[in-house]
Parts: structure tokens; C-alpha cells; sequence
């Protein structure tokens, strides 16, 4: 094990490679390093957990080898201090969409002061094992360098807080890294438009593909001064029209701040459909109780208002409008259609806001997520399909699919892919009929009656009811038991499965137990946990539970909530 | 790029070694405990292809067993 980890790692002492052939058992203490060299810097092997975490745990090794074992060259002893990833192009391993994502974060730091901030919630993410970084152009080349564009496969990341990109001094530099070595990567970029003046979207625009995440939050300067505090009001108010102009697809975000008014939310959704953005996001604000003096009072009934805002502006608006998390509106699993994309061929089709699809090319749909995917594959393969719709209690089909004509462009461009996804239809996301059927899957194995339990969230329960219900779930003779994890690590308003994390439910579990009833397994959905290691946003492992419960626990395959 | 090949503009993470605060007077035994609560964070072992939980190890050597905690990961 110790030559294959050294071959991804090298020894150094004082930032200098250290050649090792060899270590002996040490005795007594090791000396003292001499310090450290005073312009060396260190990574934190915890940032690196979610991506890779064999990195902490090798790092830990080797830190503890040091303490046990003198290292030596030709026999002698030499001085180690730190070790440092070696033999770059095996490390380059890990899937990312694009070059750009796999630079990230691009800075941590932001030019904003947002009253909602969510930072504030996890103590500027000290809870979450984040520290503050900037990407510097001599990281990025080499992340580029070892890019495997065809594979789309780069270095491990660091997992961080993402600040305002363009706030970093070589953010340009950058980004011409970034598009030299992946080309046809479409780029997401997330901004509080702070920095977006007329030649900098001028200069962006020669990095297309790309697509701006706007934090707009209101276009009214009075009152986006007073919820952000950007460097820049003018700015972020006239980035939309700026990025129309420059033919930059954006998405609008609204954290609903209750200190905006519905007025203002209502006419920024319209100004951002004026200047022809993708989508609309409108997020419900949330609180920790690490930031529990940020939130004002009367919370659960301006989530309402939000929601029948956005309910009612969706019909009078072109553009999209996503609302999250989406279960505070959508009360039935229903898959009716939220919204159109602009130009799309579904809005060419004649379909319209609260069609419902039945089937997408004979197959049954139950679920939003279930139709969005279906569509999405459709798309990307070219494939025309076949939806049944019903709308005001008669059923009807459509058919839609890209245009094969002589003189057609191919398709789908990035510019569909961007602008016009799931051939134009727009729904908030919902249940995925998939989990449950997972679960049915595994209750038919035995005949003998399963006590189980099913966790939810307080918005997704009434779908997951609903959907049990249509489908008989769960069989017949098992004790499946619904039950709802209390967010008892971050506390505040947070209600969303995306966020638990494993010491919710170890507690939960736990408190189970001590009723005197006994599950046999736990269904747990999956989305509180990030790659493929399985470990929530604190970076603990799933695995805790079983161990710290002793009952066995099943993770339900489910979308995560929060995109 | 050839593996093994070095660039030698390549930017360079590096991580520093912490001597681990005195935990026992066998610092063997403390490396190999460490080692396996770290493992045990991110993976399992198996016995006919079924997880097996363990909670401890015993080094051949002595009678005792070294306890298996879940202290780590965060």
C-alpha cells in the first residue's frame, strides 16, 4: 500500500521534494521541524473530502507515519514535512461537467453583503469544514493541463463557499484558460452582476457558451441596496438588458426577502421577462438558528404569499418561473406544465401553463421529475416524442421534435440545450416516482412483514402519501411507518431533505428506538448526500447511522431538491 | 501526458504532516487505529459480499482490544 500511495504522493521538507527509499522505526519522539518555511502554503486535506476523501485519510497516514518511523535516502535519515499529490494525470480522475466547474470555487470571497446571506447560517461555513480561497492562474493552468476533455475528467476540487468569481483579480485570465482547453463546455457562471459594466459583458460574450446565474434579487436600486449591499446597485440593475444585448442567456434569482414586498418581487420577475431571461428563480428565504435574528417574524405566511405570487404572475409572464423549494406550491404530484420556455417547440406546439402530460410516448408519467427526464433524454438523443395531455378534463396528443428538414441546424445547439431544455417545457421539480418503486422492489424480497421506516420532509410527505396511495405501495402485510427527521443540526426554518444531515437522523432513529419499536431497515432518501462517497454537506459519512443506531439503513435513490 | 512525467510549472498542493497529539505509548498500534476508523468513514468490510460490521481490532500480539470509535469524518 505505502509504494502505491507514494506513487500519487511525494515527500517534501520546508516546500522542497524529498527523495525516500526508505524508513526505520523511530526512537523517542521525532525533533522538532525547524518550522516552516514562512510563504508556504498548505491545503487543508478536509476541503478535498467530498471530491476525495482517501486524501485525509492517506494525509492522516502519512502525519502519523512521520511521528513512528524516521524516513530515510541511501540509508540516512532525511526530514519530511509534508507531502504533496504527485504524478498529476493520475489524479485526474474525477467527472465535472466542464473545465469550469472543475475550477472551482473561484474565489470564496463576495462583494456583496446580503441580509439573507446563507454563510451567516453556517458561520461562514466553519460548520461545513470550508476556508476561504482564491484560484490563482498558475492552479488553473494546471487543472487545464490534466483536463481530460473528451472523458470530461479533471482534478479533485475543493469543496468552498462560492464567492462573486468575477471579483477575482484574474477572473478573465481564467476563464481563457478555462475555454482554451474545453472549447465546447457550456459554462455557468454565478454573479451578483456587481462587476457586470457594458465592456465587461462585452468581453464575456467572447466566452460563449456560457450562461449567467444573476443573484438580481430586485431591479429596483433602493431596495437592492438595502438587502445586498452591493459595490455596485447600477450595475446588477441594468446587467439584464446588458446581457439581452449581448445575446448571454441568464437565469434571474430572487432570494423572496420579506424586507422586498411582493410588489417588488412581482415587478422584478417582469422586468427580467422584459429582457428576455431563460428563467426566473424565486427562492423562499430560509434561516439557521446560527442566524435565527436575521429572520422576521411571520415567515410561514410570506412563504404563502410568495407562492401564490408566483402562482399568479406565471400567466402573465413568458419566462419560466421556478419556485423552491417547489412542494410549498405544488400540493398534488400531478405533472401539469409550470411554464414555457421562450421560442421553444413546445410553446409552438400550443401547449400552455396547467396542461397535465399523461404519457410521454405511451409510457405513463406520475411525477414532474419523471416528465422533465423523459424529455431531457429526448432532446439530447434529437428524438421526436408523443405526450397526451389533458387540459380542461379532455385529453389530447402533441407530438414534439426538432425540425429535420434540409435546411435545419443541427440539434440540439447549446443555445436549446441553454434556453429551451426539456423541449421547451418548464415544471418545478417534484417527487421521483423511481424512490418509491425502489423501495416496493425491495419490501416484495420477503414475505414476512418488514417494519420499516420512511423518512420525509414536512413539504414532501402529502406527494409521498399520495403517491403510496395510488400505488398501493409498500404491499400488503410490511410496516412501513412515515416519519419526519426535526432539522436539530441547523435548526431555524430549514424544512428540505436536501439539507439533513447524518446527526438528524441518528438522533431521530435513536428516539424511535426507545418507543419499544424496532425497524428492521430505515429508507432514507439520498439527497442529502453529495458524490459518490455518500456524505452529507458536514462531510460525515452515511455509514454513521447503521453504526450508530444498528439498524439497517437503505438509501432511496431521490433528485436533490436544490439544484 | 506521459504518466509520470513531471511539469515543473505544475501548481502544487500540498499538504502539511501533523505529528498527532500523544494518544497511547504505541504509536504503531495509534496509526493503524486511525487508519482504520478513517477507512471505516468511507467503506466497509465485506464477508460474502455482505457488509460486515466491526467495532474493533485485535493485534495478535495482545489480549487487548483496540476499540473502533466514529470520531472521525467531522
Amino acid at each position: 500500500m505505502m509504494s502505491q500511495a507514494l506513487g500519487l504522493f511525494a515527500f517534501e521538507h520546508h516546500g522542497e521534494p524529498v527523495e525516500v527509499d526508505g524508513m526505520r522505526l523511530r526512537r523517542g519522539r521525532p525533533p522538532a521541524s525547524g518550522g516552516r518555511g514562512p510563504r508556504i502554503r498548505y491545503e487543508a486535506p478536509r476541503t478535498f473530502r467530498h471530491s476525495e476523501p482517501r486524501i485525509e485519510l492517506l494525509v492522516d497516514l502519512f502525519g502519523r507515519m512521520a511521528a513512528a518511523f524516521e524516513f530515510c535516502r541511501g540509508g540516512q535519515p532525511v526530514q519530511v514535512d509534508a507531502v504533496r499529490l504527485a504524478n498529476l494525470e493520475r489524479w485526474a480522475r474525477y467527472p465535472y461537467d466542464d473545465l469550469l466547474s472543475n475550477f472551482s470555487p473561484i474565489t470564496t470571497a463576495c462583494s456583496a453583503r446580503c441580509v439573507f446571506c446563507y454563510r451567516k447560517g453556517s458561520l461562514d461555513g466553519k460548520l461545513l469544514g470550508m476556508s476561504a480561497r482564491t484560484l490563482r492562474p498558475l492552479e488553473a493552468a494546471t487543472r487545464a493541463r490534466y483536463w481530460r476533455d473528451a472523458e470530461r475528467r479533471g482534478l479533485p476540487v475543493h469543496r468552498a463557499d462560492l464567492g462573486e468569481a468575477f471579483s477575482n483579480r484574474w477572473f478573465f485570465d481564467i476563464l481563457e484558460i478555462a475555454r482554451r482547453a474545453d472549447p465546447g463546455g457550456v459554462f455557468t457562471l454565478t454573479t451578483n452582476g456587481d462587476f457586470l459594466d457594458r465592456p465587461t459583458i462585452r468581453r464575456l460574450a467572447a466566452f460563449k457558451p456560457l450562461v449567467i446565474a444573476l443573484s438580481i434579487n430586485s431591479t429596483d436600486t433602493v431596495r437592492r441596496a438595502a438587502v445586498m449591499r452591493p459595490r455596485s446597485v447600477d450595475n446588477g440593475v441594468r446587467a439584464p438588458a446588458l446581457l439581452r444585448e449581448a445575446g448571454i442567456p441568464f437565469v434571474g434569482s430572487i432570494v423572496a426577502d420579506q424586507r422586498l414586498g411582493l410588489a417588488d418581487i412581482d415587478r422584478t420577475i417582469r422586468d427580467l421577462d422584459e429582457h428576455e431571461a431563460v428563467k426566473v428563480r424565486v427562492l423562499l428565504p430560509g434561516y439557521t438558528k446560527y442566524s435565527a435574528r436575521e429572520a422576521l417574524p411571520g415567515l410561514d405566511e410570506w412563504w404563502n404569499e410568495v407562492a401564490a405570487l408566483v402562482s399568479h404572475v406565471r400567466r402573465s409572464v413568458e419566462v419560466p418561473v421556478h419556485l423552491g423549494p417547489a412542494f410549498v406550491l405544488d400540493r398534488d404530484v400531478t405533472p401539469v406544465i409550470d411554464g414555457l420556455y421562450r421560442d421553444s417547440i413546445a410553446r409552438k406546439a400550443g401547449l400552455r401553463i396547467g396542461d397535465a402530460v399523461l404519457d410521454v410516448d405511451g409510457r405513463e408519467v406520475f411525477t414532474k421529475t419523471d416528465v422533465i427526464r423523459l424529455l431531457e433524454k429526448a432532446q439530447a438523443a434529437a428524438k421526436a416524442c408523443r405526450l397526451r395531455i389533458r387540459r380542461d378534463g379532455s385529453a389530447f396528443s402533441v407530438v414534439l421534435g426538432p425540425d429535420h428538414g434540409p435546411d435545419a441546424p443541427a440539434f440540439p445547439s447549446a443555445d436549446d440545450t441553454i434556453r429551451r431544455p426539456a423541449y421547451g417545457i418548464f415544471m418545478n421539480q417534484g417527487l421521483e416516482i423511481d424512490g418509491l418503486a425502489w423501495i416496493n422492489r425491495y419490501l416484495a424480497r420477503y414475505r414476512r412483514g418488514i417494519r420499516a421506516l420512511l423518512f420525509s420532509t414536512p413539504l414532501a410527505l402529502p406527494h409521498v402519501q399520495q403517491l403510496a396511495a395510488r400505488f398501493r405501495a409498500f404491499g400488503d402485510g410490511h410496516d412501513v411507518r412515515l416519519t419526519i427527521a426535526p432539522h436539530e443540526f441547523w435548526g431555524g426554518n430549514i424544512k428540505i431533505g436536501d439539507l439533513h444531515v447524518v446527526s438528524d437522523y441518528v438522533r431521530h432513529i435513536k428516539r424511535v428506538l426507545r418507543t419499544g419499536w424496532r425497524p428492521d431497515v430505515a429508507f432514507i432518501p439520498a439527497s442529502f448526500l453529495s458524490g459518490r462517497w455518500g456524505l452529507d454537506m458536514t462531510g460525515v459519512s452515511s455509514r454513521r447511522i447503521e453504526r450508530e443506531t444498528g439498524v439497517r439503513i437503505l438509501l432511496v435513490p431521490v433528485t436533490r431538491i436544490m439544484e | 501526458m506521459e504518466d509520470g512525467q513531471r511539469q515543473e510549472d505544475d501548481y502544487v498542493w500540498r499538504f502539511s504532516l501533523e505529528a498527532p497529539a500523544g494518544e497511547s505509548d504505541d504509536p504503531l498500534a495509534d496509526m493503524i487505529r486511525s487508519f482504520m476508523e478513517g477507512f471505516l468513514m468511507i467503506g466497509s468490510f465485506t464477508r460474502n459480499g455482505k457488509d460486515v460490521h466491526v467495532d474493533g481490532l485485535r493485534l495478535s500480539d495482545r489480549k487487548g482490544i483496540i476499540a473502533l470509535t466514529m470520531k472521525k469524518g467531522g
